[in-house]
């Protein structure tokens, strides 16, 4: 599938995979990908941006979004602390007694660091759909390659609650952000 | 502020992915400190009976998670 993709769309999916590993996600979701989309440059980020939406304020949009995530293998220090635990200190009292580094030395600890540095961290169900419907519409417009633009409207397409919650809250309606896209493809 | 407080902040504790998430990094750093711990106790001479004791777990359990890993038998 990604041999139709444009540098351009293969950056974006590349940048999404960051965003997702950054947020200590599991998966890459149309949430990444709408950060990939927004840090590519094109028809596709300039329709988001007229419809006012940012990378930087996706990127501070999101965390207040509720969304499913899947669990990365790396002990998340924010959702510790909702519990009252404090994994910085625990580090702390674990090292003065088997020196620095002890915990991340452990087999366990290795494993997650292992999934955490492969190359790619897997797409969601949905981020697949967003992927496959990103082909149809560029078949739909006969357009020979995939870019950023498709990748877009494939995420409009998708049924998934997220991407279109982060639209949403962005003061951006999904029908509308595809209108507007349209008209530049167009243009 | 990083995802978690914020989620947290936004959406009350009673948000399963906040909680979820908690309870997957609390299980991972468990398996971290707990294999630090028997490391450090197979160093200090322990027996797989008493670290398992002291677990509160089988030997069968402790011995088949930990036995035969190289890192155990380091010597300090």
């Amino acid at each position: 599938m990604f041999e139709r993709f444009t540098r351009g769309a293969r950056d974006a999916v590349v940048r999404a995979q960051i965003e997702a590993r950054n947020m200590g996600d599991g998966h890459v979701g149309p949430e990444h990908l709408l950060l990939g989309i927004l840090a590519s440059v094109g028809p596709a980020s300039a329709a988001l941006e007229e419809s006012g939406l940012t990378l930087e304020s996706v990127r501070q949009l999101l965390p207040t979004i509720p969304r499913k995530t899947s669990f990365s293998g790396e002990p998340d220090p924010e959702a510790l602390a909702t519990i009252g635990i404090d994994v910085d200190e625990i580090r702390r009292n674990v090292e003065a007694a088997f020196g620095p580094g002890a915990l991340e030395s452990t087999k366990a600890a290795r494993g997650r660091a292992a999934r955490r540095g492969r190359r790619h961290t897997p797409f969601s169900a949905h981020a697949k759909q967003a992927l496959e419907f990103a082909l149809r519409e560029a078949l739909e417009l006969n357009h020979r390659e995939i870019g950023p633009e498709h990748l877009l409207l494939g995420l409009l397409r998708n049924s998934d609650a997220t991407a279109a919650a982060v639209l949403r809250e962005a003061g951006a309606d999904p029908a509308e952000v595809r209108r507007i896209l349209l008209a530049r493809i167009a243009a | 502020m990083k995802g978690a407080t914020k989620l947290a902040n936004a959406a009350g504790s009673r948000d399963p992915a906040v909680g979820l998430r908690a309870v997957a990094s609390l299980r991972q750093l468990v398996e971290e400190l707990q294999e630090l711990q028997v490391t450090n106790a197979r160093d200090q001479d322990w027996s797989w009976q008493e670290i398992a004791d002291a677990l509160g777990v089988s030997k069968q359990a402790v011995h088949k998670k930990y036995a035969g890993r190289r890192i155990l038998r380091r010597v300090r």
